[in-house]
């Protein structure tokens, strides 16, 4: 057991878990999996590979024919089925709104049966409308049919979150939706756990979407888990065939679009160029001492928070100026650790500027990467072997 | 003096008459409509839970339907004797199909993701049962009822042959007697009542149909409920 497993505890334990459906197709087959609290779990395979009927078999919508499943250390098969899916919120990719019902009431389905009293429903509708930015006033009394197929998902979504259930099962939630609203309704999903941390187990059978949304990525095949692990274990050379295969050899060798540019400084820390941080707030006079102080010809501006504002440049700095104005350039491109090496490369191109900022995940700048660092990430990702030497040898 | 001249005086002169077998087609008419629904509903519902006995269930249902219906009240008399109740069991025979069929294929009907998702939020049967399948079947059902309501409306007519009340008894006097008046007596009102029972379980089916699916049905979508509601009960 790792140390995260010991402090977090676990939800959903797998434990040679088969299911032979009655017609002879072995859908799973000895599946031993560990599920721990606030993880975001994507089941990922072709069709037909039982990650579905896994899903399935943790709300007991199908039971297994072996082996033993535990929700928060209880037996699930000693639970009874209606009682442990009103603590389990699911998700399917046909969404399943009740046509009859409106959007309020279809949220609160969950709670209903669980009895709640209708003011408590009533909160706690307006309150999910509200974090997926849908006005409760407009949509309470819509039909889902008035909404349209990302908009119904978002409900789907609310309506499993509605009794705030530890777990949430999502059967390729956002699979039948265009791929602009799907990438819309991911973010906002992944942003809504992050705030939430519910435990999240996932199917789909798109590894783009899986490595966007995972923190463990479970590959399966004929019913049996081929390879679990972080994205980047996945990525990364230890893949089975199959998995190298599945998930395509473009993505082994490195996708820019998904490698993000904090992952690739985790081992390239000295590409990052490191500039003084100057307080805008401090005044020109102690902006041109800074500058001096570390010889540079260029600072990174930033407010009190040290949140990025823009750059300072040394040689349009006065240290007698009133304000720092004209020597500032909002224009700077800024890239955030999060996002991929594409997006740096894109920014430099469309800016027209040799370099670009780098902020973390808060806005605070770390440093300047270059032109050629970026350049440098881009082949070092795409041809991990040859790309490296090649760089080496210049 | 034409016909109808004629048989508005009859109807003014025997309007007691006219009045009492209206009263007594009526009578017949909804007690045999009332128990086979409250026969369909049921076994309708355990039909969709019991498949495999759907075919032969529904099966008896056409079959008492392609027998003719002198012949089936002819033959009943041998069970209830001449009178109502002979009338009202053929008739309760006549509208089971429409109401049985509609009833099991519509709540069959019921988007299975629908389903689905209410189990795997944690309904039990009867919670899908009340709450999805029901709702949603509703207006097919209905529907069911509307068909067999005229059906039964026009059949109940005959039942004055086996000595049953109802405006059938004009009809049969007046064509025994050669009496267009008489006969038209009987026929106007009986289907008078019947378009009457038609709209009326039209408006029940405008008006629980629920809202999030008659927004849903306009056009297209109503005209295709509409044709396969039809072909549910020609079938």
């Amino acid at each position: 057991m790792t140390g995260e497993e010991m402090t977090n505890g676990l939800m959903v334990v797998f434990d040679h878990v088969s299911k032979v459906f009655p017609d002879g197709t072995r859908a799973v087959d000895d599946v031993n999996l560990r599920i721990v609290e606030g993880e975001f779990v994507v089941l990922i395979g072709p069709s037909g590979c039982g990650k579905t009927t896994t899903l399935k078999m943790i709300n007991r919508l199908v039971d297994p024919s072996s082996g033993t499943i535990y929700f928060k250390d209880r037996d699930i098969a000693e639970r009874d089925p209606v009682e442990l899916r009103r603590q389990v919120g699911y998700v399917i990719q046909e969404v399943g709104l009740l046509p009859h019902l409106t959007i309020a009431q279809n949220i609160a389905v969950v709670p209903r049966l669980l009895k709640w009293s209708a003011e408590r429903q009533r909160v706690r509708v307006d309150e999910l409308l509200r974090m997926v930015g849908m006005d409760p006033a407009v949509h309470r009394r819509r039909y889902p049919h008035e909404l349209s197929g990302g908009q119904q998902q978002r409900v789907g979504v609310l309506r499993a979150l509605a009794a705030d259930p530890e777990i949430v099962l999502m059967d390729e939630p956002f699979g039948s939706l265009d791929p602009i609203t799907r990438g819309q309704l991911q973010d906002e999903f992944k942003k809504l756990q992050s705030e939430f941390h519910k435990t999240i187990v996932f199917v789909t059978h798109d590894m783009d979407e899986a490595l966007k949304l995972g923190d463990k990525i479970v590959v399966m095949q004929q019913g049996r888990v081929v390879q679990e692990g972080a994205p980047a274990d996945l990525t990364g050379r230890g893949a089975s065939a199959f998995v190298r295969h599945f998930i395509g050899e473009r993505r082994m060798v490195g996708d820019p679009s998904l490698v993000a540019i904090g992952q690739w400084l985790e081992s390239r820390a000295q590409a990052l160029s490191r500039l003084p941080v100057i307080d805008l707030a401090a005044g020109a006079r102690s902006a041109c001492a800074q500058l001096a102080r570390a010889g540079a010809e260029f600072g990174l501006g930033v407010d009190p928070d040290g949140c990025w504002v823009a750059l300072v440049a040394a040689a349009t700095l006065a240290a007698d100026a009133a304000d720092l104005s004209g020597a500032i350039r909002e224009d700077a491109p800024a890239v955030s650790v999060a996002d991929p090496l594409k997006a740096a490369a894109e920014r430099l191109i469309a800016e027209d500027c040799p370099w670009v900022v780098v902020l973390d995940r808060d806005r605070r700048p770390l440093g300047v990467l270059g032109r050629s660092q970026v350049l440098v990430a881009l082949v070092e990702t795409m041809w991990p072997e040859s790309g490296r030497e090649e760089v080496k040898g210049r | 003096m034409t016909v109808w001249v004629k048989f508005i005086r009859y109807i003014i002169e025997h309007h007691d008459k006219v009045l009492l077998y209206t009263e007594q087609h009526l009578y017949i008419s909804m007690i045999a409509l009332a128990l086979g629904f409250a026969f369909c509903l049921p076994v309708g519902i355990w039909l969709t839970r019991h498949e495999r006995y759907a075919p032969i269930v529904i099966g008896a249902a056409n079959v008492a339907e392609t027998i003719p219906s002198l012949a089936l009240l002819g033959f009943l008399i041998f069970i209830f004797g001449i009178g109502d109740a002979n009338a009202i069991a053929a008739l309760f025979l006549y509208a089971l199909l429409p109401m049985l069929q509609n009833t099991y294929t519509g709540i069959k009907n019921v988007d299975r993701s629908l389903i689905e998702a209410g189990r795997g939020m944690g309904m039990t049967d009867w919670q899908i049962l009340t709450m999805v399948e029901l709702p949603l079947a509703r207006p097919v059902i209905v529907a069911g009822v509307r068909v067999a309501s005229v059906w039964t409306i026009g059949t109940a007519t005959l039942a004055a042959a086996i000595g049953g009340g109802g405006l059938g008894r004009l009809i049969f006097a007046g064509l025994a007697t050669i009496r267009d008046d008489i006969m038209l007596a009987g026929a106007v009102p009986a289907a008078l009542l019947a378009l009457l029972a038609d709209w009326t379980f039209a408006a029940v089916e405008r008006w629980i149909t629920p809202r999030g699916l008659r927004v849903q049905q306009h056009g297209v979508g109503k005209a295709k409920a509409r044709r396969k509601m039809g072909g549910e009960v020609k079938a």
